[in-house]
Order: structure tokens, then C-alpha cells, then sequence
């Protein structure tokens, strides 16, 4: 019995930053509704109190985490170990500036319940990392996916966030299926569902386990983990939605959902078999034909369409496509060369987190009054709001990989890992990934050309009409991937030891 | 020494930093003020590194090292440590911030920063709107300038390389004239996209040598002499000499890829011009000779002097044809560029130490004398708002000062002997001669061209009836004080250097013979005696 509760105990302290997030979720929604009259009017300021809240419980978040050490610990559903403690890190930092760029954009009546989503899918998003088992593995995603349903309505109503939000929640399910249908292929195949197991029955039998099979799995489990890092052919939903969703929602899907897919890639890949050596993300060769097939399409179908974009949020959707074929590229090549892909794929997960997010949040920043919401609503910006459209510069420079930002290591690293990757599949991907930072450097200068060579007098209607807690948190990006770009050493070494 | 070279890169820096802060509390003129002080001291800065540098003690050369910085300083920056796989005997690699002086990157820097305070003194009424962004975009750039000149390190260099974009990227689209945001968007999107191709050479060569054994193969000076002691493979060496140098020939601009070059030229304000055609060209040939040269010797003997040695006599021809073709005064220089460039890409890609010495002189007399045409089409351009051969006529008459100074750089933009043109294009020539005598013959006919389009330009413009263009001041002076000062420093320059060569090549000397090392002839006797060519090309006067 004692050992019983130990052993509970023990496994409940491995997520014990999720159980906070979770607490406070169940907090938010247990009160949340008590606050609001009947009629559903709240007291003016209950937002800002809800979303204090958030914070603390982030921030409580992040001090467990800060004080954990990145070691592989196995318990029960459980494991904690250097991915978990960099997936933990980068969500919960990002995670807050996601509670920043919402403050204002929930109605006080809704707002208990907005944030408490918002925390459940950042919750959900570590437990993915956390998870030794496929069911573990499939709540998390679920975690993450249901309360964005929620969440994508709560921010704004009307038809076209109505339309977005049936959308995403009719390709989600679907994609749900996806997973659930590969994983279930996996688990016929091997007869457990625990990953550990999994890996130690490939690692035993490698030879007389059915390799159609395993290979059915892979492709389901890309399919589904491809709507979430909206990989092309699979992301059709994301202009759309990105669209009629709220600022903030917008910000929250270019990036939780991308955390999500790749981390569950990195987890789950290996164990279809697709990996010459179990344990390690060396992809087999049909594995890697099929990465770098659907890096490259995704990256020409995100860039090109990206050009003709005039709404910011939708050419911010292409964009988040074109970015999740760059990422791609690393989990095409393998962890084979002297750059591991997987290693450069985390480390450019965390850049695009920060410079994708701080454009959302500086976009916020800009005003709420007059929301900034297609390409001409930029023009001039530099004259009315100069520091706001100078931080806004430095995060696209660094989308489009320039230094001195992080985005320029993001590539480079990338780069690196396609080319020692040493076949010709991987210098293929160097030079269309080259091909394609060259196209995407189009759209994202003429934002910026938009900003500071353009005038236009409607332009002053923005001054002094900042949104003040989403730049901060736009200001708070901009100032990590300028940082990321002088010291890089200790995001590598992060990434490098969630890898290996 | 250590101090000079970070001061170099941070006195512009943080004038630019204290510019945007305090913009808003600041008065009216004090941005300018602030930008002159701080080039000015950078200038100061670098011409004291520049006597440090001569009491440097000599290095003996080491004939396995082709490149090899006098003076260095680094500071670790990103270490990739070793994959866990154990493949390939990869064991990991590391990037530095490695900065360092030899004598090529030394005369550019200085280069840098006195055009850099000429700039500033051009812009002075010029600039009327967003003053302090102006100059803080000018000192952004002279950073990123001076940062590519002392970088030693492979991924340093590409940084600073692709930083100069941005500043300069804003100067044309921001303050230029009406086609600015096309030229300035066009301008990123070609060098971009060439040095990209370039990145994915560098990527490959890093990756090709760290596989191969070398602790950090991103240092330029290892990386040249790991080359030299395992060559690559034939064909892989010309695919990424070839790549590599494709960033280069846009920004050079080498003939195909240059269609940038007039359109930003012509539509940048005049310091942007005179940044642009003054240093940021360098950046190609300095490419070239700091990367293609010493990495890819058998390469650039098989392909790469054909190669370039065509490319470069079509553009000497193709670009003086142009010139002498344009009724734009700006657009004339311009194209000129193109032109001179040639001679600095035929003396490099002579492979021979007369070659390569003729080939940075040219860097760096076309620095001079370009800019210094730039300056003075800029202050015509503000006295009557027209740059047009057609509306121009006589001005010597009106304006006596300002003639004497355009006679003056434009003869020694054609290559009069006694100032800087000729020694460079002389040394190219001469070079190339030893190494292809065709390339070399037909180059020299740029000279002729060159004296046609410019001399014909100076009567045009200064002689004759007088015309002066409609324009809206009462009176037009000739050159005030703030503009006899942007000129003096070029002025004397151009002197020092077309009368007393030596003291500059000396400097160059050591780097350049290390390059030449590694192609056979490496003559010593130039440096001595610069050659003299049988034909002047000025008999055309």
C-alpha cells in the first residue's frame, strides 16, 4: 500500500509543473463563473485579475521547472528527461507571453475561462513530452486540442471566427483519428503501448516485426502530427483560421500546436522502426524520403502563397507553414552528421517561438483601437510608433534569417544538419532551403519596406494608442532572439542534450 | 591593439545607440554633430591602429598558412559539440568571434572610415527629413563595414556580410530619390539571394573540413590551410568555388548580375552612393580574395580565370559603353563602377602578386576616386536639383572650385600617372598580362574608354556656354568649407598614393604574396619598381 502511494507520488512529482498549471485551470473554471452576473456582465476588471493569475501560476510553473534537472527519470506513465525539461521551458516561457498578448483580448465575463484554457493547452503541451505511453502521448494531444476549441470562440464571436473555430475543430478530430488510427497499428504490431516497450521490443526483434505495418504507422502518425505542425498537404485549415481568429489565438496556433506535432514526432518517429538505430533519429531511407518530400512542399506552398497575402494574419499562417518545412528539413536529416537535424530542428523550434510570437505581439502592441490587420494597415508605421516598428524589424529580419537575430542560427544550424547529413537527399534540402529563404526574404522585407518608406496619414490615428502589455511581451521576444543570436552556446547545448 | 579594433567597432555603434536614444530630447542639428564626432573618432581610431599595425613585429611568412592574420583577438562563441553518433569522425566544431588585421583588411578599414566622415560632412544639408535615423542607419553601416574587413571567421564574416544589407537597404529606400523603395528592395533581394547561394557553400566547406578533422573550421586562416594540405577533389572544388563566388559577382556586380548596381546607385541619397560604390562593392572582390582565392586554388587557375577573366573584360567594355551611353550624371559613375571593377577582378584573378597587389590598389583607388565623383555629383545635384548631361553646361564658369575638384578626381578615376588610378589599373594589367596577355590587351581598352566617357563628361558639364539649370536659389556658391573638407581627405589620398605608392603596397605585401604562394609566379620584384606600361592610355587626350 505505502509502496503503492510512494510510487504515485513519485510520478506525480515528475509533472509536477503541470499539475500547477492544472490547479489553477480547475481554480478558473470552478470560480470563474461565480464572478459573472446572470445576465453575463462581469465587474470591470476581472480580466486583468484572471490573467495575474495565469502568470502566477506560470510563474510557479516555471520555478518547479527551474529548479528540476534535465535527467531521465522513468516512472509509471512518466518520464522526465532532457526533452521534457526543454519542451516544459520553452512553453512556459511562451506561455506567458501568449497570457500577455491575450490580456485585453477577452471580455471580462469570459475571461476565467480563456485563460484556464490557454493554461490547459500549455499544461497539455508539456504532457506530451512527459508521456511513456501512446495513450499518455494521445491525451496530451487532446489536452492541447480540445480547450483550443474553446478558446478559438471564447476571443471573439461572429461568423468568421464561428466558420474558423468549426474548422479547426472538424480537421482536428479528424487528424485526432489520424494518430489515434497509427497508433493503434503501432500498438498491433509491437503488442504494448508503452514507449519504453516499444523501443526495447524493437530493439530485441527488429527483423521479425512486420514492417508494412510499421510503416502504415508512420505515415498515419505523420498525417496526423502534420495537421498540427501544419504541414503541407495538411494545412488547408490554417489561413482560414488563422484569419478569423483573434490576434492572440492566432499567436497561440503558430505555435503551441507546432511544439505539440514536433516533440510527439521526435517521441513517436523511432518507434515505427523508421530509424536505423533504435533510440536515435537516424530515419531509415523511406522515412527520410518521405520527411524531405513533405519539407519541401510544404516549404514552396508556404513561401509561394505567402506572396500574395494582404491579410497579416493569413500571410502569418503561410509564413507558419513555410517555417514548419524548414523544421522538417532537420527531422529529415537525422541525427546522423557532426549538427544533429533533430538538434537543429528544437533549436529553430525555439527561435521561430520567439520571433513568430513577437510579431503577433507586437502586431498587438500596435493598437487595439485600430487592430493592425492587413499589410496596409503597416504603411507608415515607423513615423507614428518608431520603437514599436523597429522591434517588429528586428523579429522579421530574424524570420527572414538575418543577423543579428536568432533567426540566422536557426538556419544555419538547419543548413548545417541537411549538409553533413551527407547524401544528396541532404544537400538537396540545403540548397531548397537556401532557395526558399530567398523567396521568403520577399514578403517579409516588404512589410518592412511598408513600415518605414511608406507615409500615410491615417498612420496617426496609432500614436500614443499603444497596447502596452502585449508590446512588453512583443519587446520581451524581440529582446531573446537578439540575445539567442550573441549566445547561443546554452540554447544549443539544451537542444543537444534533449537529443541525444 | 586589442582596444583600437573593438573601439573601431563600437565608437560607431554606440553613437548610434545614443542617437536613438536621446533623438527625442535632442535639438534640431545635434544628430549630425553626434554622427561627426563619432566618425571622427573612428577615423582617428583606425589610423592609429593603422601606425600600431606598422610597429607590429614582423611575422615570418609561413608558407603553408595563405591566409594569415598580423594581429588577432577571439572570443568563443557557439561550440557545437560532437553528435552522439559515432560516424564519420566527427568530433565536434566551434565557432569564434575572431577578429583580425592583416594588411588587405587594414588599408579597407581605413578606407572605410574616411569616406564614413566624408559622408557624414555631404549629408550635412542634404538630409532635412529623420535626420537622427539617417545617421544612425550611416554608423549602423560603417559598424557592419569594418566588422566584414576584421572578421576571420567564416560565419563572422557572412554575418557582417548579410548585416550591411539592412542599413544600407533603409538608406536608399528611406532617404533616396523617387524610385527608392523599387531600387532599395531590388538591391536586398539580389545580394540576398546570391550570398545565400554563398552560405550554402560555406555551409558545405565547414561541414567537408570539420568531417575531415579540423577543430574549427570555421577560422579562415585554418580552414585556407587545412585546404592546402588535403585539396579538395576537382569537381567538388570548382561547385563550391563556383557557389561561393556567386554572392560575390552580384555584389561586385560582375556583368550578368549587375543590373542592381545603377538603379540603386542612382537612387540612393549621395552618401549612400558613395558607401556603396566606396566599400560595399569591396565586399565582393574582398570576398573573393579572402575566400575563392585561398581556398579554391585549383579551381581558380582552371575556371576561374577564364571565367572571370571574360566576365571582367565584358564588363570593363560593356560597363565604359554604357557610361559613355548615359545623360545621367550619377548613372555615368555608376556604370563606371562596373567598369573599374573589371580591373580589379582581372588583377585578382591573375593569380600573380603583381595581380593581386594591382587588384586591392584598384579596390582601393576606386574607393577614392568613386566616392570622391559621387561627393561632387551630390553637391551639383544640391545646388540644381538636376543630374542631367542635358541641363548642365559650363559650370566651371560659375563654379571654379568645384570644376578644379571634379578635373581633379576624374583624372585620377581615368588613371592620369602621379595619382592613384594608374598605379592600380597599371599593376592589373600588368599582372594579367604575365598571366593571360589577352584578357590584359583587351582590358587596357577600358583605359581609352574610360578617359572618352569621363573626359567628354567634363566638357560637357564644366565647359562651354554657360547654362545653368532653372533652379530656385538666388545665387549658387561654389564649394563652402564643410564640402572642401568632405573632398581634402580623398583629395590627399589620391596624391599620396599616385606619387608614393610604396608605403601602401609594402602594407599589403606580406598578405598578398601569401595568397600568390599558393599559384606558381609569385614575382617580388614589382613592389620595388612598378612597371611601366608602354602605352599611356592618356595619349587619347
Amino acid at each position: 500500500m505505502n509502496i503503492a502511494i510512494e510510487q504515485i507520488n513519485h510520478a506525480a512529482s515528475l509533472i509536477a509543473p503541470e499539475i500547477a498549471l492544472l490547479a489553477t485551470v480547475c481554480v478558473m473554471f470552478l470560480v470563474g463563473p461565480f464572478l459573472v452576473s446572470e445576465t453575463g456582465a462581469a465587474s470591470n476588471g476581472v480580466r486583468q485579475r484572471w490573467g495575474s493569475l495565469a502568470l502566477l501560476a506560470i510563474g510557479v510553473a516555471g520555478m518547479i521547472w527551474y529548479n528540476s534537472v534535465p535527467q531521465e527519470v522513468t516512472m509509471g506513465p512518466f518520464r522526465a528527461d532532457a526533452l521534457l525539461w526543454y519542451t516544459r521551458g520553452l512553453t512556459l516561457s511562451l506561455g506567458a507571453v501568449l497570457v500577455l498578448v491575450m490580456w485585453n483580448q477577452t471580455s471580462d465575463s469570459h475571461a476565467a475561462e480563456a485563460y484556464a484554457c490557454l493554461l490547459s493547452i500549455i499544461a497539455g503541451a508539456n504532457l506530451v513530452a512527459a508521456a511513456n505511453d501512446l495513450v499518455g502521448v494521445f491525451l496530451g494531444l487532446e489536452l492541447v486540442s480540445i480547450p483550443t476549441y474553446v478558446l478559438l470562440y471564447l476571443l471573439r464571436g461572429g461568423r468568421a471566427t464561428r466558420e474558423a473555430t468549426v474548422k479547426y475543430f472538424l480537421l482536428s478530430v479528424f487528424s485526432s483519428a489520424l494518430v489515434l488510427y497509427g497508433m493503434s497499428w503501432l500498438y498491433g504490431a509491437i503488442g504494448t503501448t508503452n514507449l519504453a516497450g516499444i523501443a526495447d521490443a524493437l530493439r530485441a526483434n527488429k527483423s521479425t516485426t512486420e514492417p508494412l505495418t510499421l510503416r502504415l504507422a508512420l505515415a498515419l502518425l505523420v498525417a496526423g502530427l502534420g495537421f498540427r505542425i501544419t504541414a503541407v498537404p495538411f494545412h488547408f485549415y490554417a489561413p482560414d483560421v488563422f484569419e478569423g481568429v483573434a490576434q492572440a489565438n492566432a499567436a497561440m496556433l503558430s505555435f503551441v500546436p507546432k511544439v505539440v506535432g514536433f516533440v510527439a514526432l521526435v517521441r513517436l518517429l523511432p518507434l515505427t522502426g523508421a530509424t536505423l538505430s533504435p533510440g536515435l533519429w537516424l530515419p531509415s531511407e523511406s522515412a527520410q524520403m518521405l520527411l524531405a518530400i513533405l519539407s519541401v512542399v510544404t516549404m514552396f506552398i508556404g513561401n509561394l502563397l505567402a506572396l500574395r497575402q494582404k491579410n497579416l494574419q493569413r500571410l502569418l499562417a503561410y509564413s507558419s507553414v513555410a517555417n514548419a518545412g524548414y523544421m522538417l528539413v532537420g527531422l529529415a536529416a537525422g541525427n546522423v552528421g557532426t549538427v544533429g537535424g533533430t538538434s537543429a530542428m528544437l533549436f529553430y523550434l525555439a527561435c521561430y517561438g520567439f520571433m513568430t510570437l513577437g510579431v503577433f505581439a507586437l502586431l498587438r502592441g500596435a493598437g487595439a483601437e485600430h487592430p493592425v490587420v492587413t499589410r496596409d494597415d503597416l504603411r507608415g508605421l515607423s513615423r507614428v510608433q518608431p520603437v514599436n516598428a523597429l522591434l517588429l524589424t528586428v523579429c522579421l529580419l530574424s524570420l527572414i534569417g538575418l543577423p543579428p537575430t536568432a533567426g540566422f542560427w536557426g538556419k544555419l544550424n538547419l543548413f548545417f544538419a541537411a549538409w553533413t547529413e551527407g547524401t544528396h537527399t541532404g544537400h538537396w534540402l540545403a540548397a531548397l532551403l537556401a532557395l526558399n529563404a530567398a523567396i521568403a526574404a520577399w514578403y517579409y522585407l516588404r512589410l518592412i519596406a511598408l513600415m518605414f518608406l511608406e507615409t500615410d496619414p491615417d498612420a496617426e490615428k496609432r500614436r500614443n494608442k499603444k497596447e502596452l502589455v502585449a508590446w512588453l511581451a512583443g519587446v520581451f521576444c524581440t529582446a531573446a532572439t537578439v540575445a539567442i543570436f550573441f549566445s547561443p552556446q546554452w540554447l544549443w547545448d539544451v537542444v543537444v542534450r534533449a537529443t541525444s | 591593439m586589442n582596444l583600437l579594433l573593438l573601439l573601431s567597432l563600437a565608437i560607431p555603434l554606440a553613437g548610434a545607440v545614443l542617437l536613438k536614444v536621446f533623438r527625442a530630447t535632442m535639438a534640431q542639428a545635434s544628430p549630425r554633430w553626434i554622427a561627426l564626432v563619432a566618425t571622427l573618432v573612428t577615423l582617428l581610431v583606425s589610423l592609429n591602429m593603422a601606425h600600431e599595425f606598422t610597429l607590429l613585429p614582423e611575422q615570418a611568412v609561413n608558407a603553408s598558412r595563405p591566409v594569415e592574420p598580423r594581429y588577432e583577438m577571439r572570443y568563443h562563441w557557439l561550440t557545437v559539440p560532437a553528435a552522439s553518433v559515432a560516424g564519420a569522425g566527427s568530433q565536434g566544431f566551434q565557432m569564434e568571434f575572431r577578429l583580425g588585421l592583416d594588411g588587405i583588411s587594414l588599408t579597407l578599414i581605413v578606407l572605410t572610415t574616411v569616406l564614413t566622415v566624408s559622408c557624414v560632412l555631404i549629408s550635412w544639408e542634404a538630409i532635412k527629413e529623420q535626420e537622427a535615423e539617417f545617421y544612425i542607419t550611416l554608423l549602423f553601416l560603417e559598424t557592419g563595414l569594418i566588422g566584414v574587413f576584421c572578421a576571420f571567421d567564416l560565419v563572422m564574416f557572412y554575418v557582417a556580410f548579410e548585416f550591411t544589407l539592412i542599413p544600407l537597404f533603409f538608406m536608399i529606400g528611406e532617404w533616396g530619390g523617387p524610385q527608392r523603395r523599387y531600387a532599395a528592395i531590388k538591391f536586398f533581394l539580389y545580394t540576398l539571394t546570391g550570398s545565400l547561394v554563398t552560405l550554402v557553400a560555406v555551409v558545405a566547406l565547414v561541414m567537408h573540413a570539420s568531417a575531415g578533422g579540423l577543430v574549427n573550421p570555421t577560422s579562415i586562416p585554418d580552414l585556407a590551410e587545412w585546404l592546402k594540405a588535403h585539396p579538395l577533389d576537382h569537381h567538388l572544388q570548382v561547385a563550391l568555388f563556383l557557389a561561393m563566388a556567386t554572392g560575390f559577382m552580384v555584389k561586385v556586380p560582375v556583368i550578368p548580375l549587375h543590373t542592381w548596381l545603377p538603379l540603386a546607385h542612382t537612387e540612393a541619397p549621395t552618401a549612400g552612393s558613395v558607401l556603396l560604390a566606396g566599400v560595399l562593392l569591396k565586399l565582393g572582390t574582398y570576398g573573393f580574395l579572402r575566400l575563392c582565392l585561398p581556398f579554391f586554388p585549383d579551381a581558380c587557375a582552371t575556371v576561374g580565370v577564364p571565367l572571370f577573366g571574360t566576365l571582367a573584360v565584358v564588363g570593363i567594355i560593356y560597363g565604359s559603353l554604357c557610361a559613355l551611353a548615359q545623360r545621367d550624371v550619377k548613372k555615368l559613375v555608376a556604370y563606371s563602377s562596373v567598369a573599374h571593377l573589371g580591373f580589379c577582378l582581372l588583377g585578382l584573378f591573375a593569380l600573380n602578386s603583381a595581380g593581386i597587389a594591382g587588384g586591392v590598389m584598384q579596390m582601393i583607388n576606386h574607393g577614392l576616386s568613386t566616392g570622391g565623383l559621387f561627393l561632387l555629383v551630390g553637391m551639383i545635384y544640391e545646388r540644381y536639383h538636376t543630374r542631367q548631361l542635358d541641363d548642365l553646361h559650363g559650370l566651371a564658369s560659375r563654379l571654379p572650385l568645384l570644376a578644379c575638384a571634379m578635373v581633379f578626381i576624374s583624372m585620377a578615376s581615368i588613371g592620369l600617372p602621379g595619382l592613384n588610378g594608374f598605379i592600380g589599373e597599371i599593376l592589373s594589367l600588368g599582372g594579367m598580362f604575365q598571366r593571360h596577355p589577352i584578357y590584359a590587351a583587351i582590358g587596357a581598352l577600358g583605359l581609352v574608354l574610360g578617359a572618352w566617357y569621363l573626359l567628354s563628361m567634363l566638357q560637357t558639364v564644366l565647359f562651354g556656354p554657360f547654362v545653368e539649370p532653372h533652379h530656385g536659389e538666388a545665387n549658387v556658391g561654389d564649394l563652402n568649407l564643410r564640402e572642401a573638407l568632405a573632398l581634402a581627405p580623398i583629395f590627399v589620398l589620391c596624391l599620396w598614393i599616385g606619387v608614393r605608392p610604396q608605403p601602401l603596397l609594402d602594407t599589403i605585401k606580406p598578405d598578398v604574396d601569401r595568397v600568390a604562394a599558393l599559384y606558381e609566379n609569385a614575382g617580388d620584384e614589382w613592389a620595388a619598381r612598378p612597371p611601366v606600361a608602354k602605352e599611356t592610355p592618356l595619349a587619347q587626350e
